[in-house]
């Protein structure tokens, strides 16, 4: 009788298993795909900028594809291919919220809007203009961004502007602007096609910006001469294309970039002819020195000094010197390794410094490329202005003649604007919960998460006595939790907008569908709440973002960001189009700084190369020494951790845990270890594991591989319930103040 | 003395047990053959099923038996442990239970338990071929391999993918790959 | 003098000899079912295996490679592999429960297409139309993919 028990529970997994199997089948059979028509737009995830048609049906989104035309030519991730379920997850946010007695209930627009301005108006009366705030992302639209900053800025007198680019971006934008003199790399992505070397550093190309990555890979296949050389702690699966793969010790990078220089210098390879002609040099007090005071600054950095340092062979560092300055053309590409790092600028300035003195930079195929990591940060944010210490278009708010600048364009009385920039992202949330900011802004990110040492400002954002309002457009994300408002936020492709990608390419999303349910187009909030904030109309006129992408044509037209020639019409029309691009029959702008190509420098400039972001025109090597980590593995916390992502999943999984097979691809976090530690430690796969940090403790699953170096852990960090950020450290880059996300110390325990 | 007399008993035991082997093994035989199973009126839908399946007959279009699949095809240990076990449950059935409402899923599981890889190998003996001699699809032929451990070493048996080869409860009819053997059964019912 | 053969008793008191019989056939019952329990197996269906963890269901390529090791290394090998693109990508998931529609043989025109329209229009122009591209480049074992990276480190052995 036991027997037919027990047969029974298998008959009925069996049948349920028919079932399954059966559904999907007669589903497929039965969906039929064709589509009434496709709508131009960008992928919603990483700073690749994909261009994606979304194929709709019946106003419903049933299936998106790759744009033929677009520079990723119809290609896909796994990703931006599942993107559909996303809009149609039932966690969608339809009404507005607001917080009565702890709890979110739904409201009516006029509801949430007056209590929201009501909030900004007492904090502005009673505590003066800097007591409010922006908190905006690199997801947001450009034009939501450019608005945003303006009621901000314009309307409010408020500096206190910021955005996640700062979380991800900031060592970039100071990289380039300390070295070049303007933000954005000078290269693009047609540069790939002609590189005959890649230095990939501080970047896990294959899974954070699979398409890029899928271009160096066509590259090298059609090409086996390309070499690829990838220096990355962990041995990912972009080291799996690589010719050589340099692990080196965690934060050691800069000794490294520094011991490649002086190979190049001894081995000859230098381009003389370059960098005596279009290159200052400079050291860390900003004097200009000379190319013989560099030789003897790289003298601490001889390959086996260097050696010492960072555990790599003095050999491999010469061989890959060596390979950089001999190929035709290399290419570096770089993200967070480099960027979320205490001294990011600096190192962002050493790789530049490689460029800069083998000459390998402005030719096709030869350009340090700095890959971003959202899909408009480069475009929205950086461009426009979205932080604390810009004005749009590349202004500085501490120039008297930027602001100027702004004030006659934007209709504003002289010296108008307030010339003290405002707090930068930790500044800001450490304001938040000293009680010095009272009301907040949120747009489209997710701080509650993503922020470094995320339980002190958690504890920040759920203080009493401060109004947070968000506008979002999914009820589970963290941030949601500690929103006293709620601004239910129309998706993607439910409202049109423009997006940036990493090399300088601006794309149209097309409205594809009418968003859900009472949810609204983030422009339009934004102009509704300003004007019910008491900011004048006449400098919010804007009824859709097409209006909003007008003004901010003629606000960047003036400037080396010269955006005249992307009318919204090319938009539409065409797939992308890269800045500068001053007039309507320009094609858009391939390699930057370089006479002939770049439209900024006249056709008759009597030098080829004009960095005309510098005074006299001049990029600058700078003598940036080793820094190490701020928290170096020590006795007591003896392993180093590092985060990042999968390619599965992207930033906070907000929505990527919405698609199941994506979801369940990686259902939690892990920790990464190598096999010889996990050895010594009787760590076993799926093994339960203690990490401890000075901030917080967690206990995480077990993976063991030979990805990480030894000494090396790594965890994702897009899981909800294992919020790696609260094990993270909140120190900073003194110039960019960009948080060194990718080395604290940590101790590990098997549980 | 007592020596004598168990060896004599022994030898009594063993001539006794030398008649009854042809006596038991004929009856085993005799029960065995189709016939005898339809000597049950319940077994005879799942006769009349086997008739419209693929397997109605082998290759030398004789008709294929009940016992060819449902009992082990060698006489030994097995054969004896299933015909002993199965009888003992179709007589339970039979006699006890109530053999007008045969619950076929559970029915479906107990059977597949004992149809082993021997008595579809007996026949299909080359695994890159079906039954006509045609080739078989390239995916089927990557799960064969992992089924010979060429690729991969799956632990299923033959009845873990194939299923619904020679009969077809209701419940299983809307399945696309019974498609087929669905049609054929139901005209065979509308002509009835 | 007399042994009784099959348990009887000397002297009319019941011996020992009916009870082993009835523990030997209580025994040879339980041995009986004991075997047929150890040596017919209950059989579970192949696509009930994918039941057991729905919420790892997804990571393919880690029972695959064990389950089907050809198959996983050659999708590790591949184009698709090198890039990533998973095998939920094109196959869904197993218990129908994803996105996308579960196929053995993935669909061109919801799958496929996704990625490969422009080489697709480009091959209907050439060749007419063809919904099968597995008959000219086999998903996992294409030549095109197999020696696409010659890099040894883009290869691993098993």
């Amino acid at each position: 009788m036991d027997i037919t028990r027990r047969e029974f529970l298998k008959y009925t997994a069996a049948s349920s298993a028919f079932m399954a199997i059966g559904g999907p089948l007669a589903f497929a059979a039965s969906k039929d795909q064709t589509v009434d028509h496709w709508v131009k737009g960008v992928c919603r995830f990483c700073g690749t900028g994909c261009g994606v048609m979304v194929g709709v049906k019946n106003k419903k989104v049933v299936t998106v594809k790759g744009d033929p035309n677009n520079h990723n030519a119809g290609f896909l991730c796994l990703k931006g291919a599942l993107m559909t379920p996303i809009i149609y997850a039932k966690e969608r946010i339809t009404e507005p919220l607001i917080r009565k007695n702890g709890k979110l209930v739904p409201a009516t627009w006029d509801e949430a809007l007056n209590l929201t301005a009501s909030k900004f108006k007492e904090a502005i009366k009673k505590y003066g203009p800097t007591s409010v705030a922006y908190y905006g992302s690199g997801q947001a639209l450009t034009e939501e961004t450019y608005l945003a900053s303006k009621i901000f800025k314009a309307g409010l007198k408020c500096n206190n502007v910021e955005g996640n680019p700062r979380l991800c971006m900031a060592s970039a934008v100071g990289g380039y602007v300390t070295t070049y003199g303007k933000d954005e790399p000078c290269g693009s992505y047609d540069d790939i096609n002609a590189a005959t070397c890649f230095f990939i550093i501080g970047s896990n190309t294959s899974e954070c910006h699979p398409i890029i990555f899928k271009k160096i890979a066509a590259r090298k296949q059609a090409d086996p001469n390309v070499k690829v050389i990838v220096v990355d702690p962990r041995k990912t699966n972009t080291a799996r294309i690589a010719d050589i793969h340099v692990s080196f010790k965690p934060g050691t990078d800069l000794a490294i970039l520094n011991a490649m220089a002086y190979v190049i210098i001894e081995e000859e390879l230098d381009n003389y002819r370059f960098h005596s002609k279009y290159v200052n040099f400079m050291d860390n007090q900003k004097n200009k020195r000379t190319f013989e005071d560099y030789k003897k600054f790289l003298e601490d950095y001889t390959p086996e000094k260097v050696e010492k340092i960072s555990g790599v062979p003095a050999e491999t560092i010469r061989k890959i010197a060596k390979i950089f300055a001999e190929s035709s053309a290399t290419m570096s590409l770089w993200t967070m390794g480099i960027n979320q790092r205490i001294r990011g600028v600096w190192a962002n300035n050493l790789i530049s410094n490689l460029h800069l003195l083998t000459g390998h930079i402005g030719k096709p195929g030869a350009t340090p490329f700095s890959l971003t990591g959202q899909p408009n940060a480069c475009g929205g944010v950086r461009d426009t202005g979205g932080l604390s210490h810009l004005l749009p278009a590349g202004r500085l708010i501490k120039k008297r003649e930027h602001r100027n600048e702004m004030e006659e364009l934007w209709g504003l009385p002289k010296d108008s604007l307030n010339p003290k920039p405002g707090y930068h992202t930790v500044a800001l949330f450490k304001a938040l919960g000293e009680g010095k900011i009272k009301a907040l802004l949120i747009l489209c990110t997710n701080p509650a998460q993503s922020l470094p040492n995320v339980n002190k400002y958690r504890k920040a954002m759920a203080r009493k006595d401060n109004f947070i309002a968000l506008i979002e457009c999914f009820r589970d994300a963290e941030t949601v939790k500690f929103a006293d408002v709620v601004f239910p936020a129309a998706f993607w492709c439910e409202r049109e907008g423009v997006y940036g990608c990493s090399e300088r390419r601006y794309s149209l999303i097309g409205k594809a569908i009418d968003p859900p349910g009472k949810c609204r187009p983030t422009v339009n909030i934004l102009v509704d709440l300003a004007v019910r904030m008491g900011v004048d109309p006449k400098l919010v006129p804007f009824k859709n973002s097409a209006d909003v992408w007008d003004e901010w044509r003629k606000v960047a037209r003036p400037t080396p960001y010269n955006f005249w020639g992307i009318t919204r019409e090319r938009l539409r029309k065409e797939s992308g189009i890269r800045w500068p691009c001053p007039t309507e029959d320009h094609p858009g702008t391939r390699i930057r700084y370089v006479r002939g190509e770049d439209p900024n420098i006249p056709k008759d400039y009597k030098h080829k190369y004009f960095f005309y972001g510098k005074p006299d025109g001049k990029a600058v090597i700078w003598f940036r020494p080793y820094k190490g980590p701020a928290e170096a593995p020590d006795k007591d916390y003896p392993f180093v951790l590092t985060t990042g992502r999968v390619i599965d999943h992207w930033h906070t999984g907000t929505m990527t845990m919405k698609v199941p097979e994506l979801r369940r691809s990686f259902p939690n976090a892990y920790v990464e270890i190598n096999e010889k530690d996990a050895k010594k430690m009787g760590i076993q796969n799926g093994d339960r594991v203690l990490l401890e940090t000075r901030r917080d403790k967690m206990v995480f699953p077990a993976r063991v591989s030979d990805v990480c170096r030894p000494g090396l852990v790594f965890v994702p960090w897009f899981d909800v319930n294992l919020m790696i950020n609260k094990l993270t450290k909140d120190a900073f880059d003194p110039g960019s103040k960009q948080p060194e996300f990718k080395i604290c110390a940590v101790r590990i325990k098997k549980v | 003395m007592a020596m004598k007399m168990s060896s004599v008993k022994m030898l009594v035991v063993l001539l006794i047990v030398l008649a009854l082997v042809p006596v038991i093994s004929m009856s085993m035989a005799r029960t065995s053959t189709t016939n005898y199973c339809m000597s049950c009126h319940e077994m005879k839908s799942h006769k009349s099923e086997l008739e419209k399946s693929s397997h109605a007959f082998d290759k030398d279009k004789k008709p294929i038996e009940c016992a060819q699949c449902h009992l082990p095809n060698s006489f030994g240990l097995k054969y004896v442990a299933v015909k002993v076990y199965l009888g003992a449950r179709d007589m339970m059935v039979h006699y006890l239970g109530d053999p007008n409402n045969l619950d076929r899923r559970k029915m479906q599981q107990i059977a597949r338990r004992f149809i082993l890889d021997d008595n579809c190998r007996a026949c299909h003996q080359d695994l890159s071929k079906n039954a006509k001699g045609e080739k078989i699809s390239e995916i089927g032929k990557l799960c064969h391999d992992a089924y010979l451990g060429i690729n991969g070493s799956t632990k299923s048996r033959c009845v873990g993918c194939h299923f619904n080869v020679a009969h077809l409860p209701d419940f299983d009819r809307r399945y696309f790959f019974n498609a087929k053997f669905a049609k054929r059964l139901q005209e065979g019912e509308k002509k009835r | 003098m007399k042994l009784g053969f099959l348990g009887a008793t000397e002297g009319g008191r019941i011996g020992k000899w009916p009870i082993i019989i009835l523990a030997g056939m209580v025994i040879a019952v339980v041995a009986f079912l004991t075997y047929i329990n150890v040596a017919f197996p209950r059989v579970k269906c192949e696509y009930a295996k994918h039941l057991k963890s729905p919420d790892t269901a997804s990571d393919c390529y880690a029972c695959h490679l064990k389950a089907t090791p050809k198959v996983a290394q050659d999708w590790y090998e591949s184009k698709h592999g090198v890039m990533l693109v998973k095998c939920f990508v094109c196959h869904g998931q197993p218990d129908g429960k994803g996105s996308v529609p579960y196929a053995v043989n993935p669909d061109v025109n919801t799958t496929c297409r996704k990625c490969h329209d422009p080489s697709i229009k480009k091959m209907e122009k050439k060749y007419g139309l063809k919904l099968e591209c597995n008959s000219c480049h086999p998903f996992h074992q294409n030549s095109i993919h197999h020696k696409a990276y010659v890099k040894p480190v883009a290869k691993r052995k098993i």
